[in-house]
């Protein structure tokens, strides 16, 4: 909220006069109730600006809107040139004299216009810094005028007439803060934080002879407005509200328009609770009613017509047509125009759920609507409806009938809370006296007893969410201050303290693979519709947001590799070669319409040439992304094993799938060419683990064997392979014998793709091995891979 | 060189004694040692004092020395042959060093070529910093939770004393997938999942949990749809503020370093009471700085656990209470490092990514 600190100063004595005390009560507001958006003046300032009287207006001959005018400031008189249509004889203006420096740096000189010197300038507000948020609607096209009552005298400073170098404090409130969405609050809460004495506004209010009652009758639906009151001012002028309100306005971010909607706005601001005034000539049958809304249509101030719908809206009508969106923007039918003469000034409480739904749905968020939805001080409302209708009557010379018409199912003043000096101290951790604790309530106001050490607070209607014992623990320790909390630490720890297998095993794994060159990236897990599924096995029915932001970050992927892909084409694009990145993240997808979500851990390389002289001629392909899985598992203990698979995006003939204890746990793998040559990067190479089976598989167990005593024996064996028999065939044929003593069978050199050769190592636990066993368990081996496989014997 | 010194023995003495031989042999083997290579050393060495040598053929001879000289004579001539062993061994090894010089020099590498390239990978910075929080509350004795993305209404918000309607969901638009299940906006969704778990009979619950979560935001420098979250929990018996402002001093000492002064604002969460927004100083603050020299950054949200909240998961407000806070590692990274787009941690760039090798102290 932006706050006028002059304003402010007639309910509270702020010690504030410049920027800098303006910064300094901003600093303590952030450390005791809200944060501080910004301090400043109503608009950055200009210098040499006087309040000055235009004395004679005469055309300048050969200009068509030229006009030459004699302006004085009570002191001298200026020969001045202007542009502006609305310039008249009379008119108390804004003068920028010369040598004067507007807001945005611009020099005010002589100068010559069409052949006339020209001293100084008469000013627009917008020259001088007023936006059209709150610059009078009035005078949009021309120079402003000062109305014609304005406390202002010739000479004077137009920047003080105007109000212009009041200090504005604009708070930036959280949702529980309702209660400093009103000068009045604002006037309590610093009040409290800087223990000064607050003043109220004095409410007198004159009635006349006439029975609102006879003028008007009622209809609420107090389940959507449980608080409804009305008065009615008759016989009122409307026009431009004097100076000093409008001052206010503007000082306030609110855009002056007439003297009844200024009212309305000025009491809002005061009280905290939204007025709003219809034109008492526009009802018809003379009724107000407020109900859920129907299929219909209103035009709003603004407008805009907006269709409402059936009971999803609180409307206020008349006996027949919506009048307003309640709690939100009134309609423009029953608006308050310059041929308005009667006024019905409705104060009430609207649902704040449904105003909420309304402002977001009509995208309409209102001065009125943000009191609405977070919550009104049921104290105030008789008090801003009288407030307003005197004001109303004052300024468009009107009368106030007799009598408030009022439908209120609720009713919402004090309540009690209870909490004690030892609840206080225990939750915050400290020593506060009573003495303490009673200072702080006596500076918000509450009233409160004491009874020992319990304090029963009499909580005032304002500070409605003030409900439970912690709600005032806060205020306590916020106005005395946090920083008075000393700082401890829990004394215990938790029994489940520690990091769990899971949490363990990822950073095992995630060490084991930066130890083979990869490094862990984070990428996005909503993706595009059309590869959520790439590189999925088998692919699941998908889970889909209800309204994304965009089609590329509308599903949940079913790989972790899918994005990792994205993150290979992005380096790539940027110049980046030998790209090599994992990372361990969820996947999503609907199992048997159960949502399931699952941890993967996923590795890609895109090989570049390294650039290193003793290892660029070496060039990365299948086996070395399957010796990264095979190392992680190594390191692991756990035995894997590779077979021949075909998985989408991936190459069909140069994939395998991986699996422990033949459970399938994910795969190895060339991404597919054509995959890869649509994106035009180059032949890369993935994997894609389910780390979730894996660490259920994993047991922390090291199956130890005592070393043995006795020399190891190798031996080398050379084989001719038929094409059509894998290493796995081989493997499988040697493990089948079941040799004890063989205890490493290294593949270490591959001649042709088909000649093979094995390094075997045999040895004994029990005795030392004698060479002549040792080639007779080497022809066992010969002998079935001949009949087995078909080998030959190099 | 065969039998060299035998005949030279033969052609100079003939008819020598035992000491006039030896010292033949003695003058015949300084006079050729000098000129040999290791290899010819090792052979005069074995023509000269071996089993078969001169000199082991003329010690023979000793036996027909009258018995009262025999010891005199044996004693000169073994001198004489310890002279011979010992040039043979010099002049050996100083053939050995000057070979070995020659290999040195010949194995002589530019030892300012590169080394061979061993490709480690980095560890990302929002695990780094994810990991050093995860090792300060592990050893305060906290346990670790991870929880899932997919979270439903109900403990993402409804158990965070969020009901359906409440403004304060306006702060966090939500990705939704269904009425009840949604991306988990704060990992303060796991809160509610422990305390109805937690047995508070063993102690308290004090917990940290470290995620992904998600808000519906346009990606830009500072806004990304997708970030992390660590939340901490603690509830348990006379757990006061006090207790959450020491926490969150020797976190902020672990992650920017010690000297770094903390502050609590008035802030609004509906899950704690009171809810605070706490600030560190960016400089180092002692009792010379000035407060207007402070340049305090807005670093994590916290507060004392709503009594609504304990009670949603059947916890008793009046017998125990807890604070909880929650942080943002994205945020501390581009804090720290002076990262100036979030960007940068889900693109993974690996110019990015690889720049993060340090091990933090």
């Amino acid at each position: 909220m932006k706050l006028s600190t002059n304003w402010l100063k007639e309910y509270i004595d702020l010690p504030v006069n410049n920027l800098e005390d303006g910064n300094k009560l901003a600093e303590q507001i952030g450390l005791t109730s809200s944060e501080v958006e910004e301090v400043s003046t109503v608009v950055p300032l200009s210098t040499n600006l006087v309040v000055a009287q235009v004395e004679s207006v005469s055309a300048v001959p050969e200009s068509d809107h030229l006009k030459l005018t004699s302006v004085t400031d009570g002191v001298q008189s200026y020969q001045v040139v202007t542009g502006a249509p609305n310039v008249q004889a009379g008119q108390v203006v804004v003068f920028a004299k010369p040598g004067a420096t507007l807001f945005d740096g611009k020099e005010i000189k002589t100068a010559t216009l069409a052949g006339i010197e020209s001293n100084g300038m008469i000013v627009s507000l917008q020259e001088i810094g007023f936006t059209d948020s709150i610059a009078p609607k009035k005078h949009e096209d021309g120079i402003y005028v000062f109305p014609a009552d304005a406390d202002v005298v010739l000479g004077q400073d137009a920047m003080v007439a105007l109000g212009a170098n009041d200090i504005i404090v604009e708070t930036s409130l959280t949702a529980n803060r309702a209660d400093m969405l009103s000068y009045l609050g604002n006037a309590y809460e610093f009040g409290a934080m800087l223990d000064l004495p607050t003043k109220k506004p004095a409410i007198d209010i004159n009635e006349s002879e006439t029975m609102t009652d006879s003028l008007i009758s009622v209809d609420i639906d107090g389940s959507i407005a449980p608080n409804y009151n009305l008065r009615i001012i008759q016989n009122v002028t409307v026009k431009e509200s004097p100076l000093w309100l409008q001052r206010r306005l503007w000082s306030s971010g609110i855009r002056p328009i007439n003297n009844i909607v200024d009212v309305t706005n000025y009491a809002m601001l005061l009280f905290g609770q939204p007025l709003h005034a219809f034109d008492y000539d526009t009802l018809t049958a003379k009724k107000i009613r407020v109900a859920l809304s129907k299929n219909e249509t209103l035009i709003t101030l603004d407008d805009q017509e907006r269709q409402l719908k059936e009971d999803e809206n609180i409307v206020v009508y008349d006996d027949q047509k919506p009048l307003m969106l309640a709690g939100v923007m009134g309609g423009k039918d029953s608006e308050v125009t310059t041929n308005t003469t009667n006024i019905v000034l409705e104060s009430a409480v609207f649902d704040s759920v449904l105003v909420r739904k309304a402002a977001q749905r009509f995208n309409l968020h209102s001065e009125a609507s943000q009191r609405f939805e977070r919550g009104i001080n049921y104290d105030d409302i008789i008090s801003a409806l009288n407030f307003g209708a005197e004001l109303i009557a004052e300024l468009g010379d009107g009368q106030i009938t007799k009598g408030i018409i009022s439908q209120s199912v609720k009713t919402e003043n004090n309540h009690e809370v209870e909490v004690t000096l030892g609840q206080i101290n225990q939750y915050l951790g400290t020593d506060l006296s009573l003495e303490i604790v009673e200072s702080v309530f006596k500076r918000l106001q509450f009233g409160f007893s004491l009874n020992d050490s319990t304090f029963l607070v009499d909580v005032p209607a304002r500070t409605w969410d003030i409900t439970l014992p912690v709600d005032l623990i806060e205020e306590v320790i916020r106005i005395y201050g946090y920083d008075k909390i000393k700082a401890t630490l829990p004394q215990q720890i938790d029994a489940q303290a520690g990091l769990n297998k899971k949490q363990k095993l990822m950073r095992q794994v995630n060490a084991i693979l930066r130890g083979t060159g990869l490094s862990q990236a984070i990428t996005y897990s909503l993706k595009a519709k059309d590869n959520a599924q790439y590189f999925v096995p088998t692919p699941k029915a998908t889970i889909e947001l209800d309204y994304p932001m965009s089609e590329d970050r509308s599903v949940l992927r079913q790989s972790v590799l899918t994005s990792l892909y994205e993150a290979i084409k992005y380096n790539s694009a940027r110049g980046q070669k030998d790209v090599r990145l994992f990372e361990i993240g969820d996947v999503f997808a609907y199992e048997d319409q159960k949502v399931e979500e699952t941890t993967h851990l996923a590795g890609i390389v895109l090989p570049g040439e390294s650039l290193n002289w003793k290892t660029h001629k070496n060039t990365f392909d299948f086996y070395d992304a399957k010796g990264i899985v095979e190392n992680l598992f190594t390191q692991l203990a756990m035995p894997v094993e590779f077979a021949p698979a075909e998985i989408n995006q991936m190459h069909p003939g140069r994939t395998a799938e991986i699996s422990i204890n033949d459970q399938v746990i994910g795969f190895v793998g060339q991404i597919h060419p054509s995959v890869t040559k649509a994106d035009k990067i180059n032949t890369a190479f993935a994997f894609e683990l389910n780390l979730d089976a894996i660490i259920d598989l994993y047991e922390n167990t090291v199956d130890y064997k005592p070393i043995t005593k006795f020399p190891e024996m190798t031996r080398d064996l050379s084989l001719t392979v038929p094409k059509e028999v894998t290493q796995s065939q081989i493997q499988e044929a040697i493990d089948s014998l079941e040799l004890e003593a063989l205890q490493s069978m290294e593949l270490f050199d591959i001649y042709n793709d088909e000649a093979y050769t094995y390094r075997l190592t045999f040895s004994d636990n029990v005795n030392a091995l004698i060479s002549e066993n040792v080639d007779t368990l080497v022809d066992v081996i010969k002998n079935i891979l001949i009949k087995k496989l078909g080998v030959e014997i190099r | 060189m065969a039998n060299s010194l035998e005949n030279s023995l033969n052609e100079a003495v003939p008819n020598g004694t035992i000491i006039e031989k030896v010292n033949q042999v003695k003058t015949d083997v300084f006079d050729i040692a000098p000129g040999l290579s290791i290899k010819g050393l090792d052979e005069l060495r074995v023509e000269a004092l071996g089993k078969k040598g001169v000199i082991t053929s003329i010690l023979k001879s000793l036996k027909d020395v009258p018995a009262d000289q025999r010891k005199e004579v044996g004693a000169a001539a073994n001198l004489v042959r310890n002279e011979i062993e010992a040039l043979l061994d010099s002049r050996k090894s100083e053939l050995e060093i000057e070979e070995l010089n020659a290999q040195l020099e010949a194995e002589k590498l530019d030892v300012t070529r590169p080394g061979t390239q061993i490709k480690t990978g980095t560890k990302h910075v929002l695990q780094q910093i994810q990991d050093q929080i995860e090792d300060l509350f592990v050893s305060q004795g906290y346990q670790v939770v991870y929880g899932n993305e997919i979270e439903t209404d109900e403990y993402n918000f409804e158990r965070m004393n969020l009901p359906k309607d409440h403004p304060a969901r306006d702060m966090q638009d939500t990705f939704y997938i269904n009425p009840e299940l949604l991306l988990r906006t704060q990992t303060s969704a796991m809160q509610a999942r422990m305390m109805d778990v937690h047995d508070f009979e063993t102690g308290p619950l004090k917990m940290i949990s470290p995620g992904v979560v998600y808000r519906r935001d346009d990606d830009d420098a500072t806004h990304s749809h997708q970030f992390h979250q660590v939340e901490g929990l603690v509830v348990g018996k006379n757990v006061t503020m006090a207790d959450l402002k020491g926490t969150l001093l020797s976190l902020f000492e672990n992650l920017f370093g010690k000297g770094h002064a903390m502050r609590f604002r008035p802030s609004y969460f509906p899950f704690t009471e009171p809810s605070i927004e706490v600030d560190v100083s960016w400089n180092i603050v002692d009792d010379t700085t000035k407060p207007e020299d402070i340049k305090w950054i807005e670093v994590l949200g916290a507060g004392m656990v709503h009594p609504n909240v304990l009670s949603m998961s059947g916890i008793d407000p009046q017998k125990y209470s807890g604070f909880a806070f929650g942080l943002g590692p994205d945020r501390f990274a581009m804090i720290k490092y002076g990262i100036d787009d979030i960007r940068n941690f889900y693109l993974d760039d690996v110019r990015f990514l690889e720049q993060f090798r340090q091990v933090n102290e």
